[in-house]
Formats: structure tokens, C-alpha cells, sequence
């Protein structure tokens, strides 16, 4: 699966299937501070995501 | 949980968000439908606005303040009151142009009634000016100039109440950083009610929604706009507590929300046992402050 992270750079993760918590929390990320798009659609963290899946990260930037 | 598991509690449609308090997942609709619901129970429950009111929308550009001018263009009217839009120029390069065009896009938009204010024209010179050799006191200058700035824009709309985009994470930060720093009378400090011929009661609708609920709102909504992140922000305190916060959010749902129980029973158990400190007027500028010159006068260096 491809991961997009916030600054835009792209992972390619080996693993077959995993909750996106738990991807993010391998990479260094609190789930409360983005927003997940799986294949184009934001989903909850606690969906699995597969081989072949794409995720993007938003992280939000702060004030506003 | 599959995608095929994940479905909204309402519809069975596929879910964007899982909430809790009560638990249960939402789709796009729901999640839009739900987060509104909540503010607009939150403003009846405050008794945030009354039939008649004209209430200035603080409007940065940035998401914050565009979910909220979202959010009262829609419910406002329902109770009898109406929205205009006020934006502070604070005056910061490469910053404040894209969020001033994405204000301007939105209340033209909306068809919002909209007034900006400068620094420049309240103060005689821009934030970035203003700043030169004190830069890391930026967001310590830029907010009580800030708050003399909406205080203005509001007299000049002819407002009753102000509006601002304070989220549940902006309100907990500010609870944390007041007991770190053992502020009580700032924690205790309550802008709902205003200050006869000052200010004018304050109100936070979206502070029932998180950072994330907002932006998720706006991307569904299709309004999020990626924005550069104020050049001055990220030295302060708070970026400290927010980072702490949000781990403890995590490991900890609810984290936040009971800061804000504990500030309002500070609030209201400090009410019952000592009156209120009587405020003077500044002697250069005539606003209300606690000593003899207020502090937008002492940082723009009129009292010296």
C-alpha cells in the first residue's frame, strides 16, 4: 500500500493489511491531528487498509 | 474493521467519521447533519444569541472562521438574528493575503455583509513592523492588538455580539496553559457576558467541535483550503500544549471536553465566592484595563 504523507513525500508499505491507527502510529503520528483519505475517501482510523490500497495524510495546519 | 463493516449508525452508508459520546460511526451527510446539530444546541443552550441580534462573524480566512461563517449564515436567521462578517489585517507577509482572498471569496459567496480592519490604519503600522527585534513576543503582541482590533470592527458594524472560531481544542489549550501558568484570574476571566460601552458579549459556537471535526466538515463540505501556517506561530506555549494535549486526547477520548467541565466549575464556584474586580479606563486611549494604561498602549509604547 502507498501512503502520502503530510508533506506530500510517498511510503510504500510492505505490510498486506493493517488498521490505519496502527499505520500511523509506526510512523510517528497521532491520529488526532489528521484526517485519513483511503482510495480517495475519508474514513475513521480504526478501518484496515489492504495491499494495493492508497492513503493520504492531511495534517491541518494550526489558527484560523 | 473492514470497509465493508464500516458503516454510518443512521443510513449504512460508508462511514467518514466515528464519534463517541454517544458512540457511533457517520457518513458524509451525518457527519454534516451532527456537527451543526451540536452547534446550533450549544448556541440555544448558552442562550448564545437573542431575536434581533446583529453578530459580527471574526473571519480570518482560515478554517476555523470559515466553518463558522458557514455554520451562522445557516443558523442565524433561524433565531431571529443576523451574521456580518469582520476581518482583522493584521498585516503579515506572505500570509495574510490568501486568507484575506479566501474571506472575501466566502462572505461574497454567502453575500455576508464584510468589514476589514487593519493594523496599519488602527495602529499606524502593520503586525511585521510592529514586530522588528521582538519577534518571538509575535503572538503575544498580535493577540491583545487583535482583540482591541475586533473590539473596533465590531463598534463600526454596529454588532451586539461577536462571534469568534474558538474550537474544543483551542478552548482546552487555553485552560492547560492558564493552570501551567497559574493564571487563575484569566482562567476564571469570562468574555460571554462583555462589558457595557466596551465590549460586547463574546460567543464560541464551535467550541463543542474539534480541530478535526472542523476540518473534516469543511473537507466534506468541499471549503477546506490547505493554508500557509501564520510565520509567527509555533513559538509559544501553546504548540507545547498542543502537542501534549492531543497525545493524551488519544490515549485518553475526552480529554478535552473535561478540561472545559473543569474551567466552568472553576468558573462558576469562583463566581459564588468573590465579586467581580472593578475595572478602570486607560488614561491615554479610555478602553477598560486593570491598572492606569492598558496593554495595547504599553505594546505599542504609548505609555512610557
Amino acid at each position: 500500500m502507498q501512503v502520502i504523507l503530510p508533506d506530500r513525500s510517498v511510503r510504500t508499505l510492505s505490510r498486506t493489511s493493517a488498521p490505519i491507527e496502527e499505520i500511523l502510529l509506526e510512523l510517528g503520528i497521532n491520529p488526532t491531528t489528521v484526517i485519513v483519505v483511503k482510495n480517495g475517501k475519508v474514513v475513521p482510523e480504526d478501518v484496515t487498509a489492504k495491499k494495493g490500497d492508497e492513503l493520504r495524510i492531511l495534517r491541518f495546519s494550526h489558527g484560523g | 474493521m473492514s470497509s465493508a463493516e464500516n458503516r454510518c449508525s443512521l443510513c449504512r452508508e460508508p462511514a467518514v467519521a466515528r464519534l463517541t459520546g454517544p458512540e457511533r460511526r457517520l457518513c458524509a451527510a451525518h457527519f454534516i447533519e451532527d456537527a451543526g446539530a451540536r452547534v446550533l444546541a450549544a448556541m440555544k443552550h448558552e442562550c448564545m444569541v437573542s431575536p434581533g441580534d446583529r453578530v459580527a462573524v471574526g473571519l480570518s480566512g482560515g478554517k476555523d472562521s470559515t466553518a463558522l461563517l458557514l455554520l451562522l449564515h445557516r443558523f442565524l436567521p433561524t433565531l431571529g438574528a443576523t451574521p456580518v462578517a469582520v476581518t482583522v489585517d493584521e498585516g503579515i507577509a506572505g500570509y495574510r493575503e490568501e486568507t484575506l482572498r479566501a474571506a472575501r471569496d466566502l462572505t461574497g459567496e454567502l453575500g455576508v455583509e464584510h468589514a476589514i480592519v487593519t493594523f496599519a490604519d488602527l495602529f499606524g503600522e502593520d503586525l511585521d513592523r510592529l514586530l522588528v527585534g521582538r519577534e518571538s513576543q509575535g503572538c503575544t503582541v498580535c493577540g491583545v492588538l487583535r482583540r482591541r482590533a475586533l473590539a473596533e470592527a465590531v463598534k463600526r458594524v454596529g454588532a451586539t455580539k461577536l462571534a469568534t472560531g474558538h474550537n474544543l481544542d483551542d478552548e482546552a489549550q487555553s485552560v492547560l496553559m492558564n493552570v501551567l501558568r497559574g493564571d487563575l484570574p484569566r482562567l476564571r476571566q469570562d468574555t460571554s457576558t462583555g462589558q457595557p460601552g466596551h465590549f460586547v458579549p463574546r460567543i464560541k459556537p464551535l467550541a463543542v467541535l474539534s480541530e478535526k471535526e472542523i476540518v473534516t466538515y469543511l473537507l466534506l463540505r468541499a471549503y477546506y483550503r490547505d493554508l500557509p501556517e501564520c510565520p509567527y506561530a509555533g513559538t509559544a506555549l501553546r504548540s507545547e500544549v498542543r502537542t501534549m494535549l492531543a497525545g493524551l486526547e488519544h490515549r485518553r477520548p475526552g480529554t478535552m471536553v473535561r478540561l472545559l467541565q473543569f474551567r466552568d466549575g472553576v468558573r462558576g464556584s469562583a463566581r459564588a465566592a468573590e465579586p467581580a474586580k472593578a475595572l478602570s479606563t486607560c488614561r491615554i486611549c479610555g478602553e477598560l484595563t486593570s491598572g492606569e494604561v492598558c496593554q495595547v498602549c504599553r505594546l505599542l509604547g504609548k505609555g512610557e
